[in-house]
């Protein structure tokens, strides 16, 4: 898992049946460059939160209810304090 | 998952037979800027796109689970962009 910040919301009404109703941010990790990244939002996170971002199917099948989800990058929890040595 | 934008389309003359009949885009990872940016690669696609169009597109696994039956790739466009938000 990757610790994100959140910097942008996509809008998308043509999408995937599993994606319909599913809130997408544009996610950015630490030190991470190169082209935009995107996470399923299952936390309510705005833009500018902290956040952990997962990829793992499981993780798209909890949110869409369906076991062969289409997706895999979730949103998975919000961060409120970070501490490393 | 990330954001891309279609930038083509292949066209097979032969294909193993799960991808008969399957539109494939050439796409591109677009930056900050919504640029493009790095190397195009080719996705399947859940719907045809229009050159231009800004695409979701999930890299991995579950890229198959976008299409029943399952379609036997590792790149697939789920979703066409509106509107990208970025901060500042």
């Amino acid at each position: 898992m990757k610790v994100c910040t959140v910097i942008g919301q996509v809008i998308s009404v043509s999408k995937h049946a599993l994606l319909q109703g599913q809130k997408i941010m544009v996610v950015k990790a630490d030190g991470e460059e190169g082209g935009l990244q995107v996470a399923v939002d299952g936390v309510q996170a705005g833009i500018g939160s902290r956040v952990l971002v997962t990829q793992s199917g499981s993780a798209g099948a909890e949110l869409t209810g369906e076991e062969m989800s289409p997706f895999r990058s979730v949103i998975v929890g919000i961060i409120d304090e970070e501490t490393s040595k | 998952m990330k954001l891309a934008k279609v930038v083509g389309t292949v066209v097979l003359s032969q294909c193993i037979e799960a991808y008969r009949g399957q539109t494939l885009h050439i796409i591109q990872d677009i930056d900050e800027a919504l640029e493009l940016t790095g190397e195009a690669e080719v996705s399947a696609t859940w719907a045809a796109m229009n050159e231009g169009d800004t695409v979701i597109v999930e890299v991995a696994r579950e890229a198959c689970n976008a299409f029943d039956p399952p379609l036997p790739t590792d790149t697939s466009i789920i979703g066409k962009v509106e509107k990208v938000n970025l901060a500042g």
